[in-house]
């Protein structure tokens, strides 16, 4: 086999636009009829929009298909077929595997899964993990509570199938993790942006070892944006001495993009396998252009027990308008996930997205990893106190670093910050996903 | 510059493969290693399906699930 071939599907991933389109709508009235066919919800759905399968001719019949919101998967759930209710697709017996989502944005959602899409799932992550570098000379060790968060299941399956050498990290504490990682030497890693860089801090602080000595050449980022945030991707990259990508997916949807290796500054779409539709918020139109944000409405071709058609993600996206030098014709979308719908919120009228606050933040010398926004009213006076660490070889420059993030979040944000300034190791340090932004305004309305 | 791939002759081996293991899943009624085995390996064709005979929108398949009675119930 020739392990110097770049693409995981040479074929796809460099298929011109206008085929790729082709493939997309044949492949969408097919998960569609699906959807329509075995699904009581989903048929339901279809017909009080008075649409039916035949009705989906060309791409722009694709957009009267009604959108499903994640509250509406909740809705559905906790009832016969217990406990997926009538959006299962498969009989019960098919079903081979439990996820659920993280439940950050509210009531978790139940995810099943036939082996098939278990199957599909590690597909999906054998592009990311291929694109990436990855080889079966590779020792991926991978430092996640392995549980019924879907997380790095399937990373870890698709590095098997890529004939990887995988090391589950599953129940052992960080402290042990790098130990296992320095006596195995292993090379890959794959972790969310928050605990990679707690990993670093321990090993480097609590432990005396440097992590960019360990030999760690590669790392998989996923579950935050993070990695698509310039100043977190630099400061990752430089504490472990490794490349480090992105990728974002979601319990609900499958591994939808990834970063390569030319590192484009953004993800591609697997266009193979999902269609990406970027939808304006205010008038509910199609953005094609490059450079326009909006959210993202996603469809999973191929995923099968509860499918995924036309998902409300609230992820926020641009598409860029640069060609990636790695070749692949799959559309890139520019800074990854920039934020998502429901966490862009309005402070003194002016829209705020934390992912510039985490990108200031983290592109000041002399800060620590970790920071805390608290958005408040008093009266009518809304305020934004930002907690941030200094580092013990920076306090003596605490007033001057001050000046600096004051003067960056005014540039970056428009507003201006109550800053306090902690010492190192007081904000709280998180396992997987982060909670770094609190908006206590809608608390004191309720 | 790529290699040239014959994707027609994938195809080909592809669909032979998918009626092999279909056969081999109905062979395997009274006997689950090879049942599930066979149920197992459909899904692996069905990847291989998804990254080329999607392509040539050629579906291999006949159905796209196959429901087994055997294994859990609810």
């Amino acid at each position: 086999m020739n392990y110097h071939q770049p693409y995981w599907n040479p074929i796809l991933e460099t298929l011109p636009p206008e085929a790729l389109r082709q493939l997309q709508l044949k492949k969408f009235q097919r998960i569609f009829r699906w959807a329509y066919t075995h699904s009581k919800f989903h048929r339901a759905l279809y017909r009080s929009a008075g649409i039916a399968p035949e009705d989906i001719r060309t791409p722009e019949d694709i957009r009267r298909v009604p959108t499903v919101e994640k509250a509406m998967m909740r809705q559905v759930q906790g009832k016969d077929p217990y406990p997926y209710g009538d959006a299962l697709c498969v009989p019960l017996d098919d079903v081979t595997v439990f996820r659920q989502t993280s439940g950050t944005t509210g009531q978790p959602v139940y995810q099943p899964d036939t082996w098939q899409d278990w199957e599909w799932w590690a597909e999906c992550w054998c592009y990311i993990l291929w694109s990436q570098g990855y080889r079966p000379s590779d020792r991926v060790f991978i430092p996640f509570g392995y549980n019924v968060f879907v997380a790095f299941w399937a990373g870890h399956y698709a590095a098997e199938k890529l004939g990887c050498e995988v090391v589950p990290g599953g129940v052992l504490d960080t402290k042990a993790r790098i130990l296992k990682i320095q006596e195995l030497r292993a090379n890959a890693m794959m972790g969310t942006p928050t605990y990679l860089l707690g990993m670093a801090e321990t090993a480097r602080l609590k432990m005396g070892i440097d992590p960019s000595r360990l030999g760690v050449d590669k790392i998989t980022c996923a579950g935050e944006c993070g990695a698509s945030i310039p100043s977190t991707k630099r400061r990752l990259e430089e504490a472990w001495g490794a490349k480090v990508y992105d990728h974002a997916g979601a319990t609900e949807i499958g591994a939808w993009s990834y970063e390569c290796a030319a590192q484009p500054g953004g993800l591609h779409v697997n266009e193979a396998m999902f269609l990406v539709e970027i939808i304006d918020p205010e008038t509910g139109e199609t953005i094609e252009a490059p450079g326009r944000r909006g959210k993202m409405v996603i469809t999973a071709f191929d995923r099968q027990a509860q499918p995924c058609v036309r998902f409300d993600s609230k992820d926020v996206i641009e598409w860029s308008g640069e060609p990636c030098p790695c070749g692949r014709s799959f559309r890139v979308i520019r800074g990854g996930v920039v934020g998502r719908a429901d966490d862009i919120t309005k402070v003194k009228g002016v829209l705020l997205a934390p992912s510039a606050i985490e990108e200031v933040v983290r592109g000041i010398k002399g800060l620590g990893d970790e920071y805390e926004v608290v958005v408040d009213k008093t009266g009518d006076a809304e305020t934004i106190r930002l907690r941030v660490e200094v580092l013990p070889e920076a306090q003596d420059q605490c007033t001057f670093i001050q000046s600096e993030l004051q003067d960056q979040l005014r540039l970056k944000t428009n507003l201006r910050y109550d800053l306090e300034i902690c010492g190192c190791g007081t904000l709280p340090r998180y396992e997987v996903k982060a909670k770094r932004f609190k908006d206590l305004r809608s608390k004191k309305t309720e | 510059m790529q290699p040239s791939i014959d994707m027609d002759n994938l195809n080909l081996n592809i669909r032979s493969a998918r009626k092999a293991v279909e056969e081999l899943k109905r062979l395997g009624e009274n006997f689950p290693a090879v049942a599930r085995n066979a149920e197992r390996m459909l899904a692996s064709l069905k990847m291989i399906e998804i990254n080329v005979s999607d392509f040539l929108w050629a579906p291999a398949e006949a159905g796209t699930h196959k429901k087994s009675r055997e294994g859990k119930t609810a």
